[in-house]
């Protein structure tokens, strides 16, 4: 059974994005990526099993046609309330599941066989399957910018103690790569 | 001119207390915190520290021993009568009520050109510091935790889009101690 893994991209204030989803440029190390980067990227491609996104995440991504280049190609599971009618280019492999995040996760565990589940955003959806126990592992791409204000990823969280415990730490110039597993 | 850094411990997800105010989460062992590399490096390359009011009275009027032992400008806004105990001929503490900008110059000049300002104090005098931009560097210790709530560092925060360069990423034990420094804007 592979992990269930919280990864997104963070700038060191807390921020996925600005007030209006706007990227902030918390995404170049991805696209213009170091050596660092490259491997933990080449890595994730290899364990990733299949990706979960909330609604959200996936229309901003539909309207700006981002899921045509994705290096990942797997099943990605929608958190929803409906399914749309027509999917963009890229997104032939989307699912999604309208029943829950329960229902959703066990699909998307059974999907990824002995690979990871990776949660990819966003932040109402990373802090419900935080909240529900979900999470095996958080990683976490530091960007090192203060954006001000926007999209917290940590919010809402309803006072729940999380401990944690550091595995790696990659020192890229741009983005520091941090991984943590949750304690049960 | 000597330069400013400001840090401050950190939850994982942003907090420097949970909402009982309390720190034990973040520092288990402020013994072990004291011995740590990172600390001793501070110790040696500070100059000059500006501190909070709050940060200065939670010694309870007893410095003897302090690790830095250099000058320290507290920021008020009333001078005590009587200052705490611990000074000697290195560390001395001057009241600044004019300001944080004031303590900053006065701190710098103080420090001397191959020395750092260390701003020591809590959430509201680190957001000072981000917005009034008075700071070179930035240090973050990274505590591998989610409280889930309590006092934000990064709130209140009207600068925008501040852009830092990674100095270094050290891990120790327990934290995570990232240090950044401010790229400046031409």
């Amino acid at each position: 059974m592979g992990k269930v893994i919280l990864d997104m991209a963070m700038s060191l204030d807390g921020f996925i994005a600005g007030p209006n989803d706007e990227d902030m440029g918390l995404h170049d190390y991805f696209f213009s990526p170091s050596n660092e980067t490259a491997a933990v990227v080449e890595q994730g491609i290899k364990t990733t099993g299949t990706i979960i996104m909330g609604r959200r995440s996936y229309d901003i991504g539909a309207a700006q046609n981002g899921f045509a280049d994705n290096p990942y190609q797997v099943p990605k599971f929608i958190l929803s309330h409906t399914i749309p009618q027509s999917v963009p280019n890229g997104a032939e492999t989307f699912i999604f599941v309208t029943d829950g995040i329960d229902s959703l996760i066990q699909q998307a565990k059974i999907s990824a066989g002995d690979k990871d589940v990776v949660i990819g955003g966003g932040s109402n959806t990373a802090q419900q399957f935080l909240k529900h126990g979900y999470v095996d592992e958080i990683q976490i791409h530091l960007v090192p910018r203060l954006i001000g204000k926007g999209i917290r990823l940590f919010d809402f969280m309803d006072d729940i103690h999380i401990k944690l415990e550091r595995i790696n730490v990659i020192d890229a110039p741009d983005v520091t790569h941090l991984s943590f597993s949750i304690f049960k | 001119m000597a330069r400013v850094i400001v840090g401050m411990a950190m939850s994982l997800d942003g907090f420097v207390n949970d909402r009982s105010g309390s720190v034990s989460r973040l520092y288990p062992d402020l013994e072990a915190l004291r011995k740590t590399e990172v600390l001793q490096e501070a110790i040696k390359t500070t100059g000059a520290v500006v501190m909070g009011r709050h940060a200065y009275d939670m010694a309870e009027g007893d410095f003897t021993g302090y690790e830095f032992q250099v000058p320290i400008f507290v920021l008020t806004h009333h001078a005590p009568i009587k200052a705490a105990k611990g000074e000697n001929g290195r560390l001395r503490f001057n009241f600044i009520t004019d300001g944080i900008e004031s303590a900053m110059e006065k701190a710098r000049s103080a420090a001397g050109d191959d020395k750092y300002v260390t701003v020591v104090g809590g959430a509201n005098t680190f957001q000072q510091c981000i917005n009034k931009r008075l700071f070179d560097e930035l240090e973050i210790d990274l505590v591998p935790v989610l409280l889930g709530g309590g006092l934000r560092l990064f709130e209140h925060i009207s600068a925008e889009n501040i852009n830092l360069e990674i100095m270094s990423v050290i891990e120790s034990p327990w934290v995570t101690h990232l240090r950044y420094h401010v790229v400046k804007e031409n």
